[in-house]
């Protein structure tokens, strides 16, 4: 029962730690918030499910989970295009339908960070908002260390063509 | 916020600052222990529920035995009922079985060639075993049974013919009853009941008991 306890109490810290910086790379990486959400949930169950495994270092496991949860509700969405949970982020500015969405939308960057190509979506979320190392991004993504590399540069090219037209729009649908 | 596209990084910065509103329920932890307790407690009672499907399938197929009943071996038309601590097995995997052959090199009986190796069940307990095998009908012909080996000695089980066989049938080790029964045409077909692990009165006893 103590060990059950320790291994909650262990849990919880990592959690309260590391979670946050989880449900952002998610954010980026799928099309929602909820989405999002419920990502890092399912992340969190695996590891927490794996603890034994994980408790050496929780933090390089649980990325190696989320991209794996990413790619599983992508495929998924090329299976099902129909499925709901699809964003078309640049044609709908206009549509702010909640409070929850108007906010969501404020993430220009994020936003711009969704229209890239996987691979270098997720080279960008693990080097820029994970800050790990071109080592540790190209480990967490079973790609080679050039890879990372290359797709940085491009991701960060494609980033200075999008983001310009992207505030853009933002100042078109924002008057304030 | 601005976010000048040629500084490589601010980058790091630009997302520190836009997504620093984006945090996770203050409960996330307690939410995700709770979730592996319930789909923990689904998963046991899932293996439970197979557990019990399965034990009841081996049950009906006979391949396993409820607690305190008794173990049989079937080979039609014969039933053999053990005591409950044995429990049915491969015939080749027994100890006393086929799979095992003679460490001395002893011959077998004669009619072994003649049996059919499907014909064949199995029981084991701890220390003991018995396999029982259906010879295939032969003709009694002037020597008599040629499974019979001629240090067998008749005895007494019910109505049938019976011989035991002071050796097993496969291994020096053991004891082996021949039930030699007719069939129709005229021709005879033995049940051959081989043990170890139990003194030749005692294997006659469950035999005797045990066979229907």
């Amino acid at each position: 029962m103590s060990r059950s306890r320790d291994r909650e109490a262990e849990f919880t810290a990592f959690v309260e730690a590391g979670s946050a910086s989880l449900l952002r790379a998610a954010l980026v990486l799928l099309d929602s918030r909820e989405e999002a959400e419920d990502a890092v949930q399912t992340v969190l169950l695996r590891t927490f499910r794996r603890w034994e495994q994980a408790r050496q270092a929780p933090e390089a496991y649980s990325r190696v989970v989320l991209v794996s949860v990413c790619r599983e509700r992508w495929r998924y969405r090329a299976r099902h295009p129909e499925a709901p949970g699809i964003t078309a982020y640049a044609d709908h500015l206009a549509d702010v339908a909640s409070f929850a969405e108007a906010v969501d939308r404020r993430h220009v960057l994020v936003r711009v960070l969704r229209q890239l190509p996987a691979v270098q979506r997720e080279v960008l979320v693990f080097r820029y908002l994970l800050d790990a190392t071109v080592a540790e991004t190209a480990a967490s993504l079973g790609v080679a260390e050039g890879t990372v590399k290359s797709a940085a540069s491009r991701g960060l090219d494609q980033l200075r063509v999008l983001l310009p037209a992207e505030e853009k729009k933002v100042r078109r649908v924002d008057p304030s | 916020m601005s976010i000048h596209p040629d500084d490589d990084f601010n980058l790091r910065a630009a997302l520190a600052s836009e997504l620093s509103d984006v945090l996770p329920d203050d409960r996330l932890a307690a939410v995700i222990i709770a979730r592996h307790r319930v789909g923990r407690r689904r998963r046991v009672a899932g293996v439970v529920g197979l557990a019990i499907v399965f034990a009841g399938v081996g049950v009906s197929l006979g391949l396993t035995r409820v607690p305190g009943s008794h173990a049989s071996l079937h080979l039609a038309p014969y039933t053999l009922e053990l005591p409950g601590q044995y429990h049915p097995v491969a015939a080749s995997s027994a100890s006393c079985g086929p799979g095992k052959p003679a460490p001395t090199g002893k011959p077998a009986p004669t009619g072994k060639s003649a049996t059919d190796p499907g014909a064949m069940a199995a029981a084991v307990a701890s220390g003991a075993c018995f396999v029982m095998l259906l010879t295939s009908p032969f003709t009694a012909g002037s020597r008599g049974d040629p499974n019979l080996p001629r240090d067998a000695r008749p005895v007494e089980l019910g109505h049938d013919r019976a011989w035991l066989i002071p050796h097993g049938y496969w291994q020096a080790a053991g004891t082996t009853v021949v039930i030699e029964r007719a069939e129709p045409g005229g021709r005879l077909q033995d049940l051959i009941v081989t043990s170890a692990g139990l003194s030749p009165s005692a294997t006659v006893s469950l035999v005797s008991a045990g066979l229907s």
